[in-house]
């Protein structure tokens, strides 16, 4: 695991509380890398569980109670463990800085506490999960989490609470570094989009979160005390949950993608050797995204009771904030048109992302339409919805980033034909997996079924199978870079030929980030034009 | 409302569709996906076609990349925005529709309980886990719950309303075809959520009002009590004894019932408020959210004593007891 | 020991970073305390008549007095960043002291106060009820009055704490710059605190008009 001669931040102290006390960003990144795999395969370890139950209509691998369970340990691991801090906490401290030639983040203790905040909070999820586990979905809607729940709701709720302030510090973070300390010459239209979107995406970390924890203390207030502000009987409002709910949990989901965003407009003007098509308009969009995307959230609650004026403005914000992610699209499209393509791993998951993410967006238009989502709301054509945004998006992206940057952080290189198989073996697996469930979902199967009647079977079998392909894309990864790490070839400092000042810098960099200050491009995405013999 | 014949609705897709608004709902979404699938296909053609032709080591022309093109950037920006808003417009006026409630619908209470659904007709017919419909006749669910927040769905009619503890909700819908048709629950509720099922069935105009008129089924009639709802709430009313603060001649003076129903109340502050379901309801519930003017603030809350179907049962005859002053 | 909000080894030194940071985490707090406010005013705009009589039931004295506490020690705070940059440090450390007294004199009050407002059964629960009387939304009130005050009181403890540490270090004169940065963003927290108080101040005490 050591790399070569030059002095690296990875042989900058060997002993474990050199890696635990240290506040360089680049190790802390990569403390987040290890907790974060952890959670994602005890989420993945749910979802398996969940698909070989639905494999059968009958429920009758685990029981009812213990089904419920499943599905909602599967969603808090997911949302607040894994999707959110992945690749801010992952690859925005490691690369955010080298990107704007700064030595570390603004507050490098700030950013060590939030890792630890995040482990404390993971922990303390977990506890709840070793306790008996928690039912209530990982949207804990009133009365039933306050009232009716037999769980361990309140110890649950802790730990997200206490995950929350690791997002709002790192959110924090990032703003005052984005804003303060880029290198000279570094002018905003100079940023690499993948700044412009974790600084849209620290926004949100920052606005939204804060109401997340106001509502966890409000809920958990409700379940010790009985203070009655979501119970009807005491003149409280099961919908008030909903609204506080949604407000965070909408931008929340835009915290999960603008970062993959960011991630995918790096790896495409990188392997396609051109630059990025757009630029203005692709950082425009990102803060559009943000913004609108705060205004939302009542298109969760078309069913619940809110007010039809209400349904027709969420509805008519809904379709609107499609638009700047629909300019995105076209974006990265046409900046493949005159480029010179490699399809290396990143790039196949980069690829894989506009597919997927386009259809998963496309998607959202039929549950933003106020007669469709009637119908299609609490089925799995919102199971659907989500997971191609969020898998098929955010968790291809992270993983493009992960390929992309590897040689970068660690000195050396993943196999690329394992690497290529695996992006493969995880597109195709992943549509088996959930391009059934739009079916099911119009055919009215509802949410969080532990068995369901029998004329769903197949749909359901179809989209098992595909989990269990999905699965091996997952493992392999694990094993190749493993692998890499003892045995993988030695990295240049610029193996892809890609922009951007990390790249400046040694592979993997040293503690100070850069022996010298670097001189920001003229342009972002500096590619060279092609050498004349490749012209027709 | 209802645009088709018993048996034949204009449109169908996948599932069965069984309601007046469910072609409707298909044909939007089956627009909607004729739109999205061009769109989806011809990003992806594209992009095929772009990595095919200048895939590394493949000659073609790379003078010039273009980095911008504003006419173009703008366009592809306003051009679909104006196609979702007609998308918008279009799904909401289907919407406004299927919320517009006809005049002469049947009405029919629901109480959603975990984990089942009980239902009674206007004459106090009750059913468990099944609603028997006329066809081609509106019918509206007035949905309340016992417990947590469940929802009442119904895939074959594109419809579907959450029923919130606290409040009344409603569903109106058309059957346009005879049969028996899936109805289920859509927001999770517990331990068996996913168990409660149930079967709209909906028969022919004569065939209903026969069942209507029948007997309940045994296993019915055993759960529930007999009688229509206005009768087992007075009774309700005479074991709670409500008349020793709301009679007349009670020394507490709290507002009288007779006539209450359907007129306006005045409230504590400068607000009025109409004496309708929910207004009873909440009084009965959590009576000291909004008082009477000039009331002092002593009824106490009933929800520990009454379940959903009581407190039902109690505005039923609070409606009799009003519709006597408003006819 | 330096303070969690302390610049990082930085290329080119700027002045604002500990005072940026401290914005960007008043707008998160911001947030924190504007959906706690979404909470009450959805609720009072259903059941006014019940807010109005829960809110008769508060100690205007002590929250009146207590406002005023505040306000004084958000003065001594401006004093205190000042005196560091006109004068001695000395100064500014007894303007940051004097801001602890009050700043505790604000909480040894709201204790006082809530104590009381224990003792009178106002504490939302189970068994609550109004003089006697159930009234449901009148509980809320009170459920949103302990949340709001518990979390205020909170933010001011550890705003205290950082005044007291923050004065004991004044002294060191080689670290003066950083002082004055951690002086002035010490300060937008400590006013901000200042003007939640401000916010909560009328909602729990002025809803009804008092004789």
């Amino acid at each position: 695991m050591i790399d070569g001669t030059e002095p690296s931040y990875l042989r900058d102290g060997l002993s474990l509380r050199s890696w635990l006390l240290s506040t360089d960003h680049k190790r802390i990144a990569i403390l987040y890398a290890l907790a974060i795999t952890a959670f994602f395969f005890i989420g993945g370890a749910a979802a398996t569980l969940i698909r070989i139950e639905l494999a059968t209509p009958a429920g009758d691998l685990v029981s009812d109670d213990a089904y419920n369970k499943l599905f909602t340990a599967h969603g808090v691991i997911m949302v607040w463990l894994f999707l959110i801090p992945s690749i801010p906490s992952v690859v925005g401290n490691f690369v955010l800085p080298l990107m704007i030639g700064a030595r570390d983040l603004a507050f490098p203790r700030l950013n060590l506490l939030s890792w630890y905040l995040y482990v404390a909070g993971g922990l303390i999820i977990l506890a709840a999960l070793a306790t008996g586990g928690v039912d209530t979905g990982w949207t804990f809607y009133t009365p039933y989490t306050t009232m009716f729940s037999n769980s361990s709701v309140v110890l649950t709720l802790v730990g997200i609470f206490v995950t929350g302030f690791s997002s709002i510090l790192t959110g924090l973070n990032f703003i005052v570094t984005i804003h303060l300390l880029r290198v000279p010459g570094l002018g905003w239209f100079r940023l690499p989009l993948f700044v412009w979107s974790t600084y849209a995406t620290s926004l949100i970390l920052v606005l939204a979160t804060p109401v997340l924890a106001i509502t966890t203390v409000l809920l958990v207030a409700e379940r010790l005390f009985q203070i009655g502000v979501f119970d009807p009987a005491h003149g409280g409002d099961p919908l008030l949950f909903q609204h506080l709910f949604w407000f965070y949990s909408h931008p929340a989901v835009y915290i999960m993608v603008l970062p993959a965003m960011g991630v995918v407009s790096e790896i495409i003007p990188c392997f396609a050797s051109r630059s990025l098509f757009g630029y203005r308009f692709m950082a425009y969009a990102v803060l559009a995204i943000a913004g609108v995307g705060f205004l939302v959230w009542g298109h969760h609650m078309f069913v619940s009771g809110q007010s039809p004026l209400a349904n027709l403005v969420f509805s008519l914000l809904s379709f609107i904030v499609a638009v700047p992610s629909a300019i995105k699209v076209f974006n990265w499209t046409a900046t493949l048109y005159k480029g010179s393509i490699r399809f290396d791993a990143p790039m196949l998951y980069a690829l894989g992302f506009v597919g997927l993410f386009t259809i998963g967006g496309l998607t959202g238009l039929f549950l933003a339409s106020l007669a469709l989502d009637v119908h299609l709301t609490d089925t799995y054509f919102v199971v659907a919805h989500f997971h191609y945004i969020m898998v098929g998006g955010a968790v291809m992206a992270f993983f493009g980033a992960l390929h992309f940057w590897w040689p970068k952080v660690t000195g050396r290189l993943y196999p690329e034909g394992l690497a290529r198989a695996a992006a493969l073996i995880v597109f195709f697996g992943f549509n088996l997996t959930f391009f059934p469930q739009f079916l099911l979902g119009y055919q009215g199967m509802p949410r969080r079924y532990h068995a369901y009647p029998p004329e769903y079977t197949v749909l359901n079998v179809l989209s098992s199978a595909g989990a269990s392909i999905l699965a091996v894309g997952y493992l392999m990864p694990l094993a190749y870079f493993a692998w890499s790490l003892w045995r993988g070839a030695r990295a240049a400092d610029n193996p892809w030929q890609a922009a951007g000042l990390e790249w400046q810098t040694a592979s993997p960099p040293p503690t100070h980030n850069f022996d010298a200050p670097p001189r920001a491009p003229e342009v972002p995405y500096d590619y060279p034009p092609r050498p004349a013999e490749q012209n027709a | 409302m209802g645009d088709d014949a018993a048996s034949s609705p204009a449109f169908t897709l996948l599932d069965a569709s069984a309601s007046s608004i469910a072609s409707r709902v298909d044909l939007l979404f089956v627009a909607l996906l004729a739109l999205c699938g061009t769109v989806a296909l011809g990003i992806a053609a594209t992009i095929v076609v772009f990595c095919v032709r200048y895939r590394a080591g493949h000659r073609a022309d790379r003078r010039h990349p273009p980095t911008q093109a504003r006419a173009l950037e703008v366009g592809w920006a306003v051009a679909p925005l104006l196609v979702f808003i007609g998308v918008f417009v279009w799904a909401a006026w289907t919407y406004a529709q299927s919320r517009r409630v006809p005049p002469d619908a049947l009405a029919i209470h629901v109480v959603a309980k975990q984990w089942m659904w009980k239902l009674e007709h206007a004459n106090g017919k009750q059913e468990i886990d099944e609603l028997h419909v006329p066809v081609d006749r509106p019918v509206l669910l007035i949905l309340a719950s016992q417990d947590a927040i469940h929802s009442f769905f119904v895939p074959a009619f594109r419809l579907k309303q959450d029923v919130v503890p606290g409040r009344y909700t409603q569903l109106w819908f058309t059957a346009t075809r005879v049969g028996e048709f899936r109805m289920m629950c859509s927001e999770f509720c517990g331990s068996q959520h996913s168990a409660m099922l149930g079967r709209v069935i909906v028969m022919r105009q004569p065939d209903y009002s026969r069942w209507l008129d029948a007997p309940p089924n045994p296993a019915v009639a055993r759960a529930e009590p007999a009688g229509a709802p206005r009768d087992r709430g007075r009774a309700l009313f005479d074991r709670l004894a409500c008349a020793s603060c709301h009679g007349a001649g009670s020394s507490v003076r709290a507002p009288r019932l007779e006539g209450l129903y359907g007129g306006r109340v005045e409230l504590e502050g400068s607000d009025s408020v109409v004496a309708d379901d929910a207004y009873l309801r909440e009084s009965i519930v959590a009576p000291g959210r909004r008082i009477v003017r000039g009331q002092a603030a002593l009824m106490p809350s009933y929800a520990d004593q009454l379940d959903a179907e009581q407190i039902e049962d109690l505005v039923a005859y609070l409606r009799a007891l009003g519709s006597e002053a408003h006819p | 020991m330096s303070f969690v909000f302390g610049p990082a080894r930085r290329t080119v030194p700027q002045p604002s970073v500990a005072a940026l940071g401290m914005w960007v985490f008043i707008a998160s707090e911001a947030l924190f305390f504007g959906a706690l406010l979404f909470a009450y005013g959805v609720t009072r705009w259903h059941s006014p008549a019940a807010f109005a009589a829960a809110s008769a039931k508060t100690d205007f004295w002590i929250g009146t007095v207590n406002t005023a506490v505040l306000l004084t020690s958000s003065a001594c705070v401006a004093m205190a960043g000042d005196r560091l940059r006109h004068g001695t440090s000395r100064a500014a450390e007894l303007w940051l002291g004097g801001a602890v007294l009050l700043g505790s004199l604000f909480l040894a009050l709201k204790a006082i106060e809530w104590r009381s407002e224990w003792t009178h059964g106002l504490f939302p629960g189970p068994s609550w009820t109004l003089d006697g009387h159930p009234r449901p939304a009148a509980e809320l009130f009170f459920a949103w009055y302990f949340v709001s005050t518990g979390l205020h009181a909170v933010h001011l403890a550890i705003g205290i704490a950082f005044a007291a540490v923050l004065a004991t270090r004044l002294s060191r004169a080689s670290e003066r710059f950083e002082h004055n940065e951690r002086l002035h963003a010490f300060g937008l927290y400590w006013h901000f605190v200042d003007v939640v108080w401000i916010v909560l101040y009328p909602l729990i005490y002025l809803v009804a008009p008092r004789t």
